[in-house]
């Protein structure tokens, strides 16, 4: 008996034919690990709450769910809660409580616990989850990660068999989230704990899971082992593929000779055809799912060409690729080609507290797009804001287009000079509906009337989301609407704040292209963000920020290729071959290359 | 918890019985000696917590008594012994006695409530409610959550707005209003957006299918029973030599006092004892651990 089994759940939201959930059949085995994934939209959080009355959303339903072989309606709230964990999106939100103890007990509390258990079960979960060091700290102190932690581990807390998680890392850094999945990871091996899990980084939970669902538009259109459903996706030439973790993507790359997501002419479900020979690659070779595997493939496959002079010539013309750069990035620049001086800035948010920015110094060239990377709390989020002249430096000067922000009377800098996309879209989105949102830039745009929202729309691709209420977005869509009322303002240069942060892949090319298109009409983008996978393959120079100011600035083939931990899923495992290749593509074409 | 207070490492129904037998002493026995002891005692002790910064807060205090004492008999025109009148009106004696006594009160109560703060942390307060009124405790602690995540949320929302030009600090008045009001409105709609995944996040861990119970970490040990046993002598002594008329005074027309024989001064000594008790708490470990590190 399996431990859920849905069975033709059909959905629909009150008041709307479209089907949420078509037809869904998915049975989950006892302590297995499975993974839903698919773009934003098609289903995966509403299928995911059915798994629980309490959240089950209300609506047009059919098909049933049973838990243990009961239905779920008939397992009481009590069991439910003790037995169906469910971890959801926001750290934030999900916390109840003010400190840390609180809210390890809170299940405990309100299944009426006696003292004796609830002690012995919130000290176990301290202990097995590491978190006695802040047993005691209020929980507002926390970072997004430990918050996140928190509330798997209260969820631990109550014992239950199978655990269910929301997206639970879209609003995590890289390495927060890593650490996070690892975790579900050892519940789900050390104790055998059910794990129903729905997430777009794929690169940790491909390794992890057992079984990977793939869903679109309400239905299941793949359910298999990992390496069986990447086969399946890439049959299809579904563009899921893009989504995959980096060595599928390079491996199918360099395997079928149409490139990625070119092939369309198997269906789902059909049996992979063995015959693609391209490239001296054996077909009978099994997908490398992690960058370990596929550093073992790719010497087995290419490791032999290593001498062979091609291999040089393929990575110096990967070297001379940087374009669109007049100069070399850090070379010294002429004080009318910087959009952006920051020269001997330091920096601290009260008289009392440490400094955040010491001694920064940094230009950017008009025209590129720069993207500083570097860990949590270094101080990235405040060097945009004193960029911006939202905070003012106790020292040294900052210059926007060679005029000092200290010149700018009123914010008027923020009137067709710069703009900063926040990290949190939402907090621009104030009003009812996308239109009124951009109605309200209208103020800035002297006899700017339906035509400037349009204007601001169609760059950024929301037309259709104009008459949508805010909130009813997808992440990849409010970050777009958001984007949107800040271009309303004209500004010569961008600031981003993680641009890319909770957004799938498919979203994150659509926000790619736009930052392209914005570029090329001359306006200068700064941003920062975690995500190395973008920044290598848009940014034209990428410094590195470390401790308060920043550590080194190149291009990113020259920054990439130089670090070896802080860099691409593609260049780690590619390097001993091609030193030079940090993205999926520039692998692929190389791989292709030794064996044209 | 601070630094130098071991009080604090009673169990929270203690230390919140002798804050509140403590404040109300200060508020309803107005006999000067009562209250010169009263302030004593409680600058003792917030200075056995605060260390060398409490002499800030006692100065601060004796500058406003020392006004409270000398205005009121400004306002107040009672008693007779008239020593000098303004603008016609007489200044007196027992309108100056009157004041002190008020003064007294007032930064005795101060003294104690500065002390109260420093040990009955937001924690120990709702478990101690969370046993009798388990809703009121859970309601309390998520507000307290909320205050300051709203005061974060602001601060994102204007500076997000103000960096594409909506500024709540510069433009005209009416464009300051609408920016302002745009702010309230965005803080509005995602309170009840995480209030929502709030309410849901509760539900999915059992919030309301039972009795809830609340989980504590304080253990109500015999150091908490002698500490209880002693506060509770103290208070019945000092209530019989209350009761006895021992507290008894008078302001107007004339100052009078209550009996000057042994009741009076047993109720004083018991009272005084029993608001040292914190204090002599704190400074007995302080000295015990001074002399267990110089044995090192």
């Amino acid at each position: 008996m399996a431990h859920f089994d849905i069975e033709h759940l059909t959905f629909s939201y009150p008041g709307s034919s479209v089907r949420v959930l078509d037809d869904v059949c998915l049975s989950a085995e006892r302590g297995s690990y499975v993974t839903i994934c698919g773009k934003s939209g098609c289903g995966k959080t509403t299928l995911l709450r059915h798994l629980k009355s309490v959240l089950t959303p209300h609506g047009e339903r059919s098909g049933e769910v049973r838990f243990d072989g009961m239905l779920l309606d008939e397992v009481s709230q009590r069991d439910q809660s003790a037995q169906i964990g469910f971890v959801m999106q926001n750290p934030d939100s999900q916390v109840v409580t003010d400190k840390v103890w609180h809210e390890l007990a809170f299940g405990l509390e309100s299944l009426g616990c006696d003292q004796r258990t609830m002690r012995l079960r919130v000290a176990e979960m301290a202990s097995y989850f590491g978190i006695q060091g802040w047993f005691h700290k209020d929980v507002r102190d926390l970072s997004g990660g430990q918050k996140q932690l928190l509330n798997l581990a209260s969820i631990m807390a109550m014992q239950p068999s199978v655990l269910i998680l929301d997206e639970p890392t879209s609003q995590l850094d890289p390495i927060a989230a890593a650490d996070f999945l690892n975790t579900v990871r050892k519940i789900n091996l050390e104790l055998g704990t059910t794990v129903i899990l729905t997430e777009h980084r794929l690169e940790e939970v491909f390794t992890a899971a057992d079984r990977v669902v793939v869903m679109e538009a309400g239905r299941i259109i793949a359910d298999a082992d990992p390496v069986s459903v990447g086969e399946q996706l890439r049959a299809s030439g579904n563009d899921m593929v893009a989504a995959l973790p980096a060595p599928m993507r390079i491996f199918y790359g360099v395997t079928s000779p149409a490139g990625v997501g070119m092939t369309r002419e198997a269906a789902p479900g059909d049996v992979i055809s063995h015959g693609i020979s391209s490239g001296g690659v054996s077909t009978s070779e099994r997908c490398p799912l992690n960058v370990r595997e596929g550093r073992a493939w790719l010497t087995r496959a290419y490791g032999g060409a290593r001498q062979k002079p091609m291999i040089q010539t393929t990575g110096a013309k990967l070297t001379d690729e940087t374009q669109g750069m007049s100069q070399a990035p850090g070379a010294k620049l002429n004080r009318e080609e910087r959009a952006i001086e920051i020269k001997d800035v330091w920096f601290r948010y009260a008289r009392d507290l440490p400094d955040v920015i010491c001694d920064l110094n940094i230009d950017i060239a008009i025209g590129t797009m720069h993207a500083i990377v570097g860990g949590n709390g270094t101080g990235k989020s405040t060097m945009l804001k004193i960029a911006c002249g939202a905070e003012n430096p106790y020292r040294g000067t900052v210059r926007l287009l060679g005029k000092k922000t200290k010149d700018f009377k009123n914010g008027e800098q923020f009137r067709g000079t710069i703009a900063m996309l926040p990290q949190d879209p939402a907090n621009l989105l104030v009003k009812k509906t996308v239109r009124e949102d951009l109605s309200e830039m209208l103020q800035f745009i002297p006899g700017g009337g339906e035509d400037a929202i349009m204007e601001a729309a169609q760059t950024t691709g929301v037309t259709h989301l104009l008459d949508e209420h805010p909130y009813d977005l997808s992440g990849g869509e409010q970050q777009r609407a958001a984007l949107a009322k800040v271009l309303m303002t004209h500004p010569k240069i961008l600031l981003l704040d993680e641009p890319t942060k909770g957004i799938d892949s498919f979203f994150k090319a659509r926000l790619a292209n736009v930052f392209s298109e914005l570029k090329t009409n001359g306006m200068t983008i700064v941003m920062v963000s975690h995500d190395i996978e973008f920044c290598a393959s848009h940014a034209d120079v990428v410094s590195m920020f470390f401790d308060g100011s920043i550590v080194t600035t190149n291009t990113p083939r020259g920054f990439f290729s130089a670090n070896s931990f802080y860099t691409t899923a593609a260049n780690r495992m590619s390097r001993h071959l091609f030193p030079q290749a940090i993205t999926d593509e520039d692998v692929i074409k190389s791989c292709k290359s030794i064996t044209r | 918890m601070r630094k130098g207070d071991n009080f604090c490492t009673f169990h929270p129904a203690v230390t919140l019985g002798f804050f509140v037998i403590a404040i109300a002493l200060a508020v309803l026995v107005r006999r000067p000696a009562f209250v010169a002891y009263g302030v004593a005692m409680a600058a003792l002790y917030y200075l056995s917590v605060h260390g060398r910064a409490g002499f800030k807060m006692i100065a601060g205090l004796a500058v406003l008594s020392a006004v409270v004492t000398l205005v009121n008999p400004l306002v107040n025109v009672m008693g007779v012994t008239e020593l000098f009148s303004v603008f016609g009106r007489p200044y007196t004696v027992e309108a100056v006695y009157y004041g002190a006594s008020i003064a007294g009160m007032l930064a005795c109560a101060l003294l104690w409530f500065g002390g109260y703060n420093a040990v009955m942390t937001t924690d120990r307060f709702t478990y101690l409610f969370g046993a009798v009124v388990p809703a009121f405790s859970l309601v309390l602690t998520m507000v307290l959550r909320l205050v300051p995540n709203y005061q974060r949320k602001i601060k994102e929302l204007s500076t997000a707005r103000a960096c594409v030009g909506m500024s709540t600090a510069s433009g005209t008045r009416s464009e300051r209003a609408a920016h302002g009001t745009a702010l309230v409105s965005a803080l509005a709609s995602w309170a009840l957006e995480n209030g929502v995944v709030t309410a849901d996040s509760m539900r999915s861990r059992g919030y309301g299918t039972g009795k809830r119970t609340s989980f504590a970490h304080y253990r109500f040990t015999a150091r908490d029973g002698v500490f209880t046993v002693a506060m509770l002598v103290l208070l019945l002594l000092t209530i019989v030599a209350l009761a006895l008329g021992a507290g008894w005074v008078d302001f107007v027309p004339t100052f009078r006092e209550g009996r000057t024989d042994f009741v009076f001064f047993a109720g004083l000594a018991a009272s005084a004892a029993l608001l040292a008790l914190p204090t002599y708490v704190n400074v007995k470990e302080a000295i015990s651990w001074r002399i267990s590190t110089s044995s090192i």
